[in-house]
């Protein structure tokens, strides 16, 4: 008797209609969008329209069934002052431009924006109905006349907006002044939406109308109305925004790489805006995750940071004995997906760089009750990049364009067996570091379900020699392999001042560890 | 004289801020791939991390990088079904096709069955649009280290639109069966598509490595039949002519010895 069924999925629509709630996935790969269906499985969206190829793209609900996503990109073409009108009043022009069609404008996903306008250009966002090699016509009019005019100009991605119920992928058009465009990031926070990361204006948050995520009337007054935080006044932090964090509806983290500010309530309506940190901010966009407690955790340059629910106090190092150096100093490129696990209660931290390549840099498992920090290595084909927490599981969007989830069933990374090892010890076989020492017995039992684990004993004159000599890995005089359950006594007889026992996982079945006792002897001082 | 120590378990995660003769207790200089949490039991003793498997079958974008993972939650008329006990009430347990009751343990593992002996379970709910798309599986994974060898073998089956009133989905309705061996420590399968008793198209067959848990799929669109095993499309086929009146939907297992008498 040696199957077993753990757990059973469907996905059906009810007939009679019977409306209830659902989770619904959204992913987008290659410029694709694609949402879980009635059969719970990803399908393509079908659309003209697509989504950025490069850097990790934000979206957020907002209302019943839409989805508004922060696609943003590199500029396909810019300019600080040369914009022109064209051969009419939907025609535009730049001198730095001798062949539009060059740029590799797609109507149906870029924009036109223009800024600083003098003579006939208007300041506003447009739609590019057509790309030709001359100029560029606007889907509506860009000029008041054909008379003299300059601006600044670029052509940018426009933000989208999924509708699921209508299964569309739209342009985000504000219905009432001009939609952030470009931007990087975008949350929910007190019934309004939030963008930052326009390049152009990296240190410029963008808020919605309350209620209304199609309103960017910068210049209404009143409570509720959208708002642009340009100065500190308006609670702009004065420098390049990393993160936007919503925790609840009680405060928004608004995070640079090397500050934290909170910002409480809605900025049109007596909010307030403060700062947590000059010294520790979120170094990426994804860098963050909110416990079960609504704790908020992320990753700074001096390592993983806790901000305790409410942001009364400061972040604190959620470890500050036993940061591990690989987690300080990060490059600026790097990608990081982050996720709490709600059922392991830790987090899951995958940092990799497509510019040094996967595998340059570490990944972490973070265990949220002690703190610990556990190193992870994954098939670096399959890196994961993304990271969401997702009804029960922790879902890891990869580099191979799969999605995966961890699984306590599971002894292999999607068919790739594990690499898994630890080192035990130091520890002195003799009296101190005064007398060398004989490890006489070893004493082992593995969990009885799992699987078995081969063990080295490297032994050296100074713990530092024998750590050195279990993370080199090489040819030990002494080694065996444990058995899941109880294990025969080893006889190892091994000499030194201090050692170091390396067990490590035979590869296609997980292993759990239950105990392992040493005996040993004074084997005489030290005299080397 | 002769003294035990005790090599624990490093609950406290890699350090590396000591010198290393005063490695503080319950840490270690190094390590990959391990938790303080065993994932065979859940105690606090440590072992190896979880693996992973596919949240979907379908490698998108032409297998470039994610970008973009995001969650939604709105109000329809489908239904997700995840039952990790199968005791809720979706299921039936009136024996059907000469199949038994299922019945579990209290870790969840299959009671024991004598050879040949088929247990699974029949959806008692059948209110769903059988003319939209549906898909349901089940997880499944050995309890020991590995599938039984062959000539033996775990089976096991998904059964899709069975008759409401009186279900028999092996002589009227689909269904698919998944034969599990041990390859050198792998998982070796052989998977069958039934339509109305009779098979479609040839066995599907292959070789998973390990033997993780992994889930078997099929899903039914109009007159499509799909069907996968650890991210493997086993069948995607149509299969059945239009119905009415045959939605219910089970799955079973069996241990088979392979003795030929």
């Amino acid at each position: 008797m040696t199957r077993r069924i753990r757990a059973f999925r469907g996905s059906f629509t009810r007939n009679p209609a019977l409306t209830g709630s659902r989770s619904i996935l959204a992913v987008s790969v290659n410029g694709l969008l694609y949402a879980t269906n009635a059969a719970g499985r990803l399908a393509q969206v079908s659309s003209a329209r697509t989504l950025t190829t490069t850097g990790p793209i934000a979206a957020v609900q907002r209302g019943a069934d839409e989805l508004f996503i922060a696609d943003h990109g590199v500029a396909l073409g810019s300019h600080a002052s040369n914009g022109a009108v064209g051969t009419g009043t939907s025609k535009f022009d730049a001198a730095s431009v001798s062949d539009w069609t060059t740029l590799g404008i797609d109507t149906d996903d870029y924009v036109l924006v223009i800024e600083n306008a003098t003579g006939d250009l208007v300041n506003g966002i447009y739609a590019i109905s057509t790309v030709d090699s001359g100029e560029l016509t606007t889907s509506t009019a860009c000029a008041t006349g054909t008379g003299a005019a300059t601006a600044k100009w670029r052509i940018v991605r426009s933000p989208k907006v999924y509708d699921q119920s209508l299964g569309t992928l739209v342009r985000l058009d504000a219905t009432s002044g001009n939609e952030p465009v470009a931007c990087s990031m975008v949350c929910q926070f007190l019934d309004a939406l939030w963008w930052a990361g326009d390049p152009d204006n990296p240190h410029v948050w963008y808020k919605s109308a309350q209620g209304d995520g199609y309103d960017y009337n910068y210049t209404a007054e009143g409570a509720g109305v959208a708002v642009a935080g340009t100065s500190s006044t308006d609670g702009s932090p004065g420098k390049p925004i990393t993160a936007l964090v919503p925790v609840g509806g009680d405060y928004l983290a608004i995070a640079c790489r090397d500050s934290l500010n909170v910002m409480r309530g809605d900025p049109s309506a007596g909010g307030s805006f403060s700062n947590l940190s000059q010294t520790v901010g979120i170094v990426h966009r994804d860098a963050w995750c909110l416990g079960r407690n609504g704790e908020l955790y992320f990753l700074s340059t001096a390592g993983v940071q806790v901000l305790s629910y409410g942001a009364s106090t400061p972040p604190r190092p959620l470890t500050s004995d036993k940061l591990p150096r690989e987690l300080v100093g990060l490059p600026n490129d790097c990608t990081v997906a982050m996720a709490y696990d709600k059922a392991a209660n830790g987090i899951h931290l995958f940092i990799s760089s497509e510019a040094l390549g996967e595998g340059a840099l570490r990944h972490w498992w973070i265990d949220a009750e002690s703190g610990a920090h556990f190193p992870v290595s994954v098939p670096s084909a399959s890196t994961p990049v993304k990271a969401l927490a997702f009804e029960e599981a922790v879902l890891l969007g990869c580099k191979d364009g799969y999605i995966r989830q961890f699984d306590p069933s599971c002894d292999t990374d999607d068919g790739t067996a594990i690499t898994s090892y630890v080192c035990l010890g130091p520890f002195m076989l003799g009296d101190g570091a005064i007398a060398d020492g004989m490890l006489n017995e070893l004493h082992a039992a593995l969990a009885n379900d799992g699987g078995t684990a081969t063990w080295k004993l490297f032994t050296g004159n100074t713990a530092e020699a024998a750590v050195d000599a279990a993370i080199a890995n090489g040819t030990a005089t002494w080694s065996g392999t444990f058995l899941a359950g109880r294990s025969y006594t080893e006889y190892p007889r091994a000499r030194g001042v201090a050692a170091v026992l390396r067990l490590a996982g035979t590869g296609t079945r997980r292993w759990g560890f239950e105990f392992i006792k040493a005996v040993r002897d004074i084997a005489g001082r030290y005299r080397q | 004289m002769a003294k035990p120590i005790d090599l624990w378990f490093p609950l406290g995660g890699l350090d590396r801020r000591a010198a290393y003769q005063s490695q503080a207790p319950y840490t270690t200089p190094d390590c990959s791939n391990i938790r303080a949490v065993d994932p065979l039991q859940g105690r606090t003793r440590g072992g190896q991390r979880p693996g992973w498997l596919k949240f979907d079958h379908t490698q998108l974008g032409s297998g470039n990088r994610v970008r973009m993972l995001a969650g939604m939650t709105i109000s329809d008329a489908v239904s997700r079904l995840f039952d990790p006990n199968m005791l809720g009430s979706n299921w039936a347990t009136a024996s059907w096709d000469s199949i038994q009751a299922f019945t579990f343990d209290a870790d969840g593992v299959l009671a024991d069955q004598d050879d040949g002996d088929e247990q699974g379970l029949m959806s008692s709910f059948t209110d769903y649009s059988a003319g939209t798309v549906y898909g349901f599986g089940i997880e499944v994974v050995p309890t020991g280290s590995a599938w039984p060898t062959s000539p033996a073998s775990d089976n096991f089956y998904l059964f899709a639109r069975a008759d409401n009133s009186n279900p028999a989905p092996r002589s009227s309705g689909v269904e698919v069966k998944l034969k599990l061996t041990n390859s050198s420590g792998n998982t070796a399968y052989v998977a069958q598509l039934f339509a109305n008793g009779s098979q479609v198209g040839s066995d599907a067959t292959g070789t998973v490595t390990g033997t993780s848990a992994h889930w078997f799929d099929i899903e039914i669109s109009a007159d499509t039949v799909s069907a996968w095993y650890a991210g493997v499309q086993l069948f995607n086929a149509a299969a059945v002519a239009a119905h009415s009146g045959q939605r219910k939907f089970g799955f079973a297992s069996e241990y088979d010895e392979g003795l030929v008498l």
